[in-house]
């Protein structure tokens, strides 16, 4: 109603100084009887009442959308007049071609999602080729051959897993997980890394708690955190802690090595994407992307991450988790 | 013996299976007509079948419901697919287990094992006691018991687990981290100092045993057994 109001204050300002300018002209014109002239402004406001009500009965609609709180990209019916129905015409439209192009984009996501999947896919396959033949074989160069081939099968996993991300929410299940035992298989399936590089891992949890979460992506997310610490850590520590703490709500995970430690001006900026500071530099094979998407895994669900680091003494990473839905 | 049959669409990983499972014992049959596995199967019948998903033709879910109307054989899905949903729907097609891809050969010969066990029971399980032999030298694994001769000794579980890659592995050299790597245990292991240790025991066994065999360090690379004339 107030907006109607305002929209329409110059029509009613208008009016109101024809009014007085009628008046006055007759005064001066010579009509000194005010019974007329009170009767020409009155008719004057009739008609203007009658028309700012009409254009209420048949506008209200708009105004009073206009003046609510968008919620969703939904439009009611806005009324029958022909402004009402042509605005609410084009902005049907407009919402169409909206859609369309969300739709679009969506489409193409999703098929870009499809086609790295099956890329990853395909490159399994002669990986697992080179990973039967080198098997059985110890010497030096196939302990290299090996090496790398885990870097490429560690590389496939983070670019499949950055990829779903962003259909995240097709793709997660959230269920009471015991924090141990996850650890223990995120153990088990980096265990070639941790003698590759010589630094042995030590679990120390307070009691067996069960966290809510999607066990496959934190799974992902620690073992980013796991192979960063690890790496860092080689040749100068061989320990790396994972430390569960239990409060009365939170559970807090933190994984801590004694390794190089993160630069004070880096760690403000470890989660930003494609960023990899001083220590990328130094010891390259760092893409920026894993810290990143652990700091979205996290985000995702519900859980937050912490890093706090002294150069040349080692670093720690927090996870804290919700223990109750 | 029994016989395991191989849909795989790689050549390659078909023929390393092949080789592989035959050095263990195994009767294989490939199948390398992607229109006709059934047939294969009919004719051959296998005990065990390591199935792929992404085959050319028919997906291996399909052939693994064909399979099912004629026989409960154990049939293992082998596939690059990580997802959970392809896993579920691999058990629902009537597969009995699933293997991702990249994989073992330890993987694969523990669940054709455990396969087999499980579908044909004991007479199968009897076989299965598992013995490692190097000149003369025999580790029951399953007991953790070292003989030579009519010498006997016990050994740790560690030690066996030890022990047993290297047997196997004979004059070939072992490197310390396949070591390691095959006595790691969740949060169990053994690192480079405690893998000195447990050498030096073996070594002490092995003469206490008087067998012809010694443990001996390749420097650089890891150990490898050496049998004495």
């Amino acid at each position: 109603m107030k907006l109607f109001l305002r929209s329409h204050a110059v029509l009613i300002l208008l009016f109101l100084l024809q009014g007085l300018f009628v008046f006055f002209y007759y005064w001066f014109a010579g009509l000194h009887s005010f019974s007329h002239l009170f009767y020409i402004l009155g008719v004057q406001l009739l008609i203007l009442a009658g028309y700012l009500a009409y254009r209420w009965y048949k506008d209200r609609g708009v105004y009073h959308w206009l003046s609510s709180g968008q919620e969703g990209t939904d439009i009611p019916y806005l009324g029958s007049s022909v402004f009402c129905s042509e605005l609410y015409e084009k902005q049907m439209e407009l919402i169409r071609l909206q859609h369309q192009k969300l739709h679009e984009t969506e489409a193409k996501l999703d098929a870009r999602v499809t086609y790295m999947n099956q890329w990853v896919h395909q490159v399994k396959t002669p990986l697992s080729v080179i990973n039967l033949i080198i098997q059985e074989e110890d010497e030096p160069v196939f302990e290299q051959i090996k090496k790398e081939v885990r870097q490429i099968e560690f590389g496939l996993e983070t670019l499949l897993y950055s990829s779903r991300l962003d259909l995240f929410e097709r793709d997660f299940k959230i269920e009471a997980v015991s924090l141990s035992e996850l650890l223990q298989s995120v153990i088990q399936s980096y265990k070639r890394f941790f003698i590759q590089y010589r630094v042995y891992p030590k679990m120390n949890v307070c009691d067996d708690h069960q966290i809510y979460t999607d066990a496959k992506w934190l799974k992902f997310a620690i073992g980013q955190v796991v192979t960063n610490a690890v790496k860092y850590s080689a040749g100068k520590s061989d320990r790396l802690e994972l430390n569960v703490f239990c409060d009365e709500d939170r559970t807090v995970l933190e994984v801590k090595d004694y390794g190089v430690g993160i630069p004070s001006q880096d760690i403000k900026r470890v989660f930003d994407p494609y960023y990899t500071g001083e220590n990328g530099r130094r010891f390259q094979e760092s893409t920026g992307i894993g810290l990143h998407l652990v700091k979205e895994i996290t985000d995702k669900l519900n859980h937050t991450v912490d890093i706090s680091s002294s150069p040349g003494e080692g670093t720690s990473v927090r996870f804290s988790f919700l223990t109750k839905m | 013996m029994n016989k395991i049959m191989i849909v795989e669409d790689s050549e390659d990983i078909r023929g390393l299976l092949q080789n592989y499972l035959e050095k263990y014992g195994y009767q294989t049959v490939v199948a390398a007509d992607f229109t006709a596995v059934l047939d294969v199967f009919l004719r051959e019948k296998p005990d065990v079948v390591l199935l792929d998903i992404n085959l050319p033709a028919y997906d291996g879910y399909y052939w693994c419901r064909q399979i099912r109307q004629h026989s409960t054989s154990p049939i293992i899905f082998i596939s690059a697919r990580s997802g959970e949903m392809d896993q579920v729907m691999a058990i629902e097609n009537g597969g009995d287990d699933y293997i991702e891809k990249p994989f073992s050969y330890d993987i694969v010969l523990a669940k054709i094992k455990s396969q087999i066990r499980r579908a044909y029971g004991e007479y199968a399980a009897k076989q299965g006691e598992k013995v490692v032999e190097y000149a003369g030298v025999q580790l029951f694994v399953e007991r953790f018991e070292l003989r030579f001769q009519d010498e006997k000794s016990e050994l740790s579980k560690k030690e066996s687990k030890l022990l047993e890659v290297l047997l196997e592995r004979g004059e070939k050299v072992t490197s310390r981290d396949r070591l390691m790597e095959k006595t790691w245990d969740t949060d169990i292991f053994i690192d480079d100092n405690t893998l000195n240790v447990y050498i030096t025991r073996l070594r002490k066994k092995l003469r206490e045993l008087n067998a012809p065999v010694s443990i001996e360090a390749v420097r650089g690379e890891g150990y490898q057994l050496r049998a004495q004339s």
